[in-house]
């Protein structure tokens, strides 16, 4: 606390969280823009006569844009998404602490990071589902998975019901908790059977896996690891990170390890510390931010540049096993992103922010882009998809990107959003 | 007459008025300096960091060290007549000191520390490579590809030629300042111009004795078997020694006319010299380019790091009185043109030439102009920005899409990522300025970098290095580490013992 010349008192956190809340415009613009290309580039992958735009998705070495060695422009997407998670992480947690004590604040989080890997796991079965139509034979797991599902979407729809003024009294709650815990034991499961799948992997024990790991459970394993230093100081962060990093680089340049913790999507849980690391370095960065952006634009630069720097003697990035130089570059190359949209953000000074509107509502816009563009390309000919001419193709991504902007424009405006 | 008159007018208005200006733009050491023209006329020596011959009037702009007023000094050693030196007593000295910035003697601090940081680090690689039982050490001291590679194409060696020059950006544009406030802008240019040539020249005069006599004298070659720029060089190699020591007669006869005569004389050779060997390596490069139908060549080159400097300084010299951002504008220009032309075909001739010869030359300019940006941003909240953004461009060409990074040729990639080095290491350096131990080891060693730099090329690199190579490289490890340590030692008495008494020998 501190007293003015007029004799107000002034609380420095306030001033802490006024400036950072001045700058939360620029985190939406950028958390919207990762959205936007999570979603429109996936879209616009299933036209290859667009040419260019229909490889800026893709992973891979062959089709992909390659813009550092090992590492395609589509590889970037997620470490940025987890990098705008971390440049609010620590002040959105505050909030809670401030709300309800830190023990509901923790396990909020934890909930919250289990609920986006059972969204997650979610999402893989609804595909297991669809591949099951062409002959793929669900197993014990994918029918657990499915039970927990079914609990979840009750609580999803008892959420809906919830707003209903006349029930809200009644169904608020125990919609919530009914919701959170369903897909948080999903999660669990998730990780319980993804270290199972790198046992196999890694003793060699015959063929099977289970495959439940993807983008979102990356992200919410990210979260499991980085919750515990989110009110430390950042050296702490800095340094947690950095023996994380270490420690993982070890394991990850031993023997065969590269070649196992790449045939699990991202690396599977034990990847998963490497994307934990990355979001810990993010919430380093995203510290320095708030008092120093200059810093913290130099750190981002500077990771970067050590990533690339260290391909020489680490091998070449690879996304798929989380490798070190991935974790440095991407939490370096989302960095310096960021900072343009943030040294852009003093030049923005119309009311039409399209990205704002999509960053603002990612959970749903995810699950709006893989439902209704998933259905639309499940069931549209293939001559309207791969063999499109690249007008009609056009025309479709142009309107793909319009009615989805509409429904984060609707979404923003009626301040409707999801909440994990 | 009335040129001098005229002069002592300005020096006297610069030292009333110059308080300010000499903090704002100069370090504020300047007020210091000499003032007239005799007291000027005493010198030839140089400070290593600014690669300079000082000019008859052309006292030297000390940026990097305390000096006292002639004025009161009562020079009662030969070395004080032969070199300039501190006179003040201590009361004025601390009085001086305590009028100056505290931010000033920060700066000279850290360049200084920095500087001697990298002549420790080049007389150490000459020594050690003298003694075979220092095999180890190879990698460290050993140029691409041979030595570890910090780069693709760029060993940890390689570094510290770069960082010299750095070193040497970072007070070039207040030398120019000081000596254009002092003299004009013409002049100040062809001061500068005139001490970067010579450079070259002592360089090139150093190649005709290596290359000429040296080999002549261990019996290796016949004078028949040198090729006609040797033999010039080789000559006039003598001829400086004359001028030198006609020139040290000078200095002990009370005769100002003869002093400033020999001490021109000196000078200008050196220049000519200078000039000789930039007309030598630029019809090497034209017949290399289009080489002789009938076979015969006229061009050749003695190129080493001497020559290097000077080009660089020289390259540099039409920006010096550009802003730092017209500067980095150029350095930006620069390195774009030298980049397409070193991949689309130019490196294989820029390798071919020690340090990339007239081509390299750029590239090494560009560092210098980068030290000089540096030195302006040294407080400024893009410091650290504009250091990491260059070492992460640099980087990542080199890495991520095999950009040609080479020192032979010095490739902008190259110069890019050695210029974000050695800003790092100074931009360290900086936050220690306020460390002021009694022994300061580096800033000591960095006090005379130039005198260092020579007699380590001669007495390491062409006596013991050429001469007793034989024996000394057989010697096992014990006698290596007793005479390598002996000849550091020597070298940081030698550098102690003249800072200590405020001599700082330049060119």
């Amino acid at each position: 606390m501190e007293q003015t010349e007029k004799g107000q008192v002034i609380n420095i956190n306030d001033i802490k969280s006024d400036a950072a809340s001045k700058r939360i415009k620029s985190i939406d613009r950028f958390r919207g823009f990762c959205v936007f290309c999570m979603l429109i580039f996936q879209f616009l992958k299933n036209f290859p006569s667009l040419g260019i735009l229909s490889r800026l998705a893709d992973h891979s070495l062959e089709n992909g844009i390659i813009i550092l060695p090992g590492m395609t422009l589509a590889d970037i997407i997620a470490p940025a998404f987890i990098f705008a998670i971390g440049l609010t992480f620590a002040l959105s947690f505050n909030k809670w602490q401030k709300r309800y004590g830190t023990k509901h604040a923790v396990i909020h989080y934890l909930e919250r990071a289990l609920a986006i890997i059972g969204l997650g796991t979610f999402l893989d079965l609804c595909n297991k589902v669809l591949e099951s139509f062409d002959g793929y034979t669900l197993n014990a797991f994918d029918w657990t998975i499915f039970a927990f599902s079914i609990i979840a979407l009750i609580g999803l729809v008892l959420r809906f019901l919830s707003a209903i003024p006349a029930l809200k009294k009644k169904l608020s709650v125990p919609a919530e908790q009914i919701f959170y815990i369903a897909l948080s034991c999903m999660g669990i499961m998730n990780i319980i059977i993804t270290t199972i799948d790198f046992i196999n992997i890694y003793n060699d024990f015959g063929a099977f896996r289970y495959d439940y790991w993807v983008t979102l459970q990356g992200i919410g394993f990210a979260i499991l690891v980085a919750l515990p230093l989110v009110k430390s100081k950042s050296w702490v962060k800095f340094l947690t990170a950095s023996l994380i990093t270490v420690a993982y680089t070890i394991f990850h340049q031993l023997g065969n390890n590269k070649e196992w913790l790449d045939v699990i999507v991202h690396g599977g849980v034990v990847g998963g510390f490497g994307w934990g690391a990355m979001l810990i370095f993010d919430m380093f960065i995203a510290d320095l931010y708030f008092k120093n952006k200059v810093g913290a634009f130099t750190s981002s630069m500077l990771f970067c540049a050590l990533g690339v720097f260290l391909i020489q003697w680490l091998g070449n990035i690879n996304m798929g096993s989380c490798s070190p130089t991935f974790i440095l570059v991407g939490v370096g190359l989302s960095g310096i992103i960021f900072f343009v949209f943030d040294f852009f953000d003093k030049y923005h000074k119309t009311k039409f922010d399209p990205l704002v509107w999509w960053g603002k509502n990612p959970i749903i816009m995810f699950l709006v882009e893989f439902f209704v563009i998933g259905v639309y390309t499940s069931f549209m000919p293939e001559s309207a998809l791969a063999g499109a001419s690249w007008y009609i193709a056009l025309i479709q991504g142009i309107i793909a990107i319009v009615v989805l902007t509409l429904i984060a424009y609707g979404l923003s405006k009626s301040k409707k959003s999801l909440s994990l | 007459m009335k040129r001098i008159v005229k002069k002592e007018k300005v020096e006297e208005s610069k030292v009333t008025e110059g308080e300010v200006e000499v903090k704002n733009e100069t370090i504020s050491q300047e007020v210091a300096q000499p003032q007239t023209s005799e007291q000027e006329d005493n010198l030839v020596v140089a400070e290593g960091a600014e690669t300079a011959v000082a000019a008859k009037g052309d006292e030297v702009p000390v940026e990097q060290e305390v000096l006292a007023d002639e004025n009161n000094a009562k020079p009662n050693k030969w070395y004080t007549k032969l070199f300039k030196r501190a006179n003040k007593n201590d009361k004025e000295k601390k009085a001086t000191k305590e009028k100056q910035p505290q931010n000033t003697k920060e700066r000279i601090l850290s360049i200084d520390r920095f500087r001697g940081l990298c002549m420790f680090a080049m007389v150490c690689s000459f020594v050690f490579g003298i003694f075979s039982a220092f095999g180890f050490f190879a990698p460290v001291i050993d140029h691409a590809p041979d030595g570890f590679q910090v780069l693709p194409g760029v060993s940890f060696a390689d570094l510290f030629a770069a960082m010299f020059i750095f070193v040497i950006g970072l007070t070039m544009v207040k030398s120019f300042k000081s000596r254009e406030a002092k003299f004009g802008t013409r002049k100040a240019y062809f001061q500068l111009a005139t001490r970067f040539l010579a450079l070259i020249g002592v360089g090139i005069l150093f190649n005709g004795f290596e290359n000429g006599w040296a080999e002549l004298f261990i019996g290796e070659s016949t004078w028949a078997d040198f090729s006609i720029k040797i033999k010039i060089f080789g000559v006039m190699f003598w001829i400086a020694v004359a001028l030198l020591i006609v020139y040290v007669i000078s200095v002990f006869v009370k005769n100002p006319k003869f002093k400033k005569v020999s001490e021109m004389m000196l000078r200008y050779f050196l220049a000519i010299a200078g000039v000789m060997a930039l007309y030598f390596i630029l019809v090497s490069t034209g017949e290399k380019i289009t080489p002789p139908v009938d076979g015969e060549r006229f061009g050749g080159w003695e190129w080493d790091t001497l020559q290097n400097i000077g080009l660089a300084g020289l390259l540099a010299l039409p920006f010096v009185k550009f802003d730092k951002w017209g500067r980095l504008t150029m350095v930006g220009i620069i390195f774009t043109v030298m980049t397409v032309l070193m991949q689309n075909g130019l490196f294989p001739l820029a390798n071919s030439i020690l340090e990339g010869g007239i081509f390299g030359g750029f590239s090494w300019a560009c560092i210098l102009l980068l030290g000089s940006v540096f030195a302006d941003l040294k407080d400024h909240k893009l410091y650290w920005v504009l250091t990491s953004l260059l070492l992460l461009i640099s980087v990542v060409l080199i890495v991520g899409f095999d950009f040609i990074a080479a020192k032979r040729g010095c490739t902008p990639v190259y110069a890019m990522f050695c210029a974000s080095v050695s800003a790092m290491i100074w931009g360290g350096l900086n936050f220690l300025n306020n460390w002021k131990p009694k022994f300061d080891f580096f800033a000591v060693w960095g006090s005379n970098a130039i005198l260092t730099y020579i007699l380590t090329i001669f007495f390491v690199g062409m006596i013991l290095g050429g001469v007793f190579s034989s024996s000394l490289s057989s010697v096992n490890i014990g006698v290596a580490i007793v005479i390598a340590l002996v000849i550091l030692a020597l070298f940081t008495v030698m550098n102690w013992l003249l800072k200590r008494k405020n001599i700082y020998i330049r060119i």
